[in-house]
């Protein structure tokens, strides 16, 4: 009985979440393609929770070394948790503005979609706590989970950004 | 690298044949990419932000150097910040016994006056300019902690 009443409220919820998600005021009229943020290069959030770093900062055995490694990646951590915040909320706006002018929407896509975007803030949210209190290289595996999951809504972005091709400059070493 | 396939914009001839020469005529002469970022940041106009380099303007034009410069200063920038912190350390070493200067002098004056933060190309995405200031902080971290480890005898 309690599981068919608890069953009953989440779909409720969902129901208006949904809802709520359709009919919200959709922005910007002009907020297109151009504005939807780019995902991140991928290597970013590697570096940014990177084990090979700390065990190399590790390696140099030395105290200030690791509290400093822990404060500049705590640090870029948190920039990076509320750049995926900032690009996720970009994305839902723009699919809201999109969506408002489709007349064939696809109830059951559109709430996975939401529940994708809801998911995915939420962890962000969970992880700006998280790396507060635990050493930032410890939710790594989220980290990068939450990467793979945004990489799928939000359009890729090159890392070279190059304007003409580019040959590989041969790595001279004195 | 390959990025052409991520080539956004026109080919412009002149400007490749520009960052061509300019990649084997300077850039493969300079040892590791720290100072090659530190020397095509040099080339670079403080107040206007526009790359300069009178050489390569006489035979391929303003605009097209101006492009090539602008190309591999972004190139040589992705791929630093996408160096592992070690490596970042491997880079600034060799930047160290490169300048001509006293170790101990370069990383006080670069830990004081944060040169590096300035030798970054515009326009780039903040968060990756963010971790390559960060590596590099931690880097010159990590070889001030080596250096005061040295017994003062050697």
């Amino acid at each position: 009985m309690n599981l068919l009443l608890l069953s009953c409220l989440v779909a409720a919820l969902l129901g208006s979440a949904l809802l709520r998600f359709l009919r919200a005021d959709p922005g910007p009229a002009d907020f297109d393609e151009t504005h939807c943020p780019r995902a991140r290069p991928p290597f970013v959030a590697e570096a940014v929770f990177s084990l090979r770093d700390w065990t190399f900062i590790q390696q140099q055995s030395s105290p200030l070394l690791n509290s400093l490694f822990v404060h500049e990646r705590r640090a870029l951590a948190i920039h990076w948790l509320r750049d995926c915040l900032a690009q996720i909320r970009a994305v839902r706006a723009n699919h809201l503005h999109q969506s408002r002018h489709t007349s064939d929407l696809n109830v059951l896509s559109e709430a996975k979609l939401l529940l994708l975007f809801f998911y995915l803030a939420a962890m962000c949210r969970c992880l700006l706590v998280a790396v507060r209190l635990v050493h930032p290289s410890t939710p790594r595996a989220v980290a990068l989970h939450i990467q793979k999951l945004a990489g799928k809504i939000l359009p890729g972005q090159p890392p070279g950004l190059s304007r003409i091709p580019v040959t590989e400059i041969s790595r001279n070493r004195v | 690298m390959t990025a052409s396939s991520t080539t956004a914009a026109p080919v412009d001839h002149h400007a490749r044949r520009a960052y061509d020469d300019l990649c084997c005529r300077t850039l493969s002469k300079i040892p590791g990419d720290l100072n090659r970022l530190v020397y095509l940041a040099s080339m670079r106009d403080y107040n206007s932000g526009r790359y300069h380099h009178a050489g390569l303007e006489g035979a391929f034009g303003f605009a097209a150097v101006r492009q090539a410069l602008e190309t591999a200063h972004r190139e040589i920038f992705w791929r630093l910040s996408q160096t592992s912190l070690e490596q970042l350390v491997t880079e600034l070493e060799l930047y160290v016994r490169c300048s001509g200067v006293s170790p101990e002098e370069l990383l006080a004056t670069w830990r004081a006056l944060q040169p590096y933060r300035v030798a970054l190309p515009l326009n780039i995405d903040p968060l990756a300019a963010h971790l390559l200031l960060s590596n590099l902080t931690l880097g010159l971290e990590v070889l001030r902690s080596r250096r005061s480890q040295v017994p003062l005898h050697r």
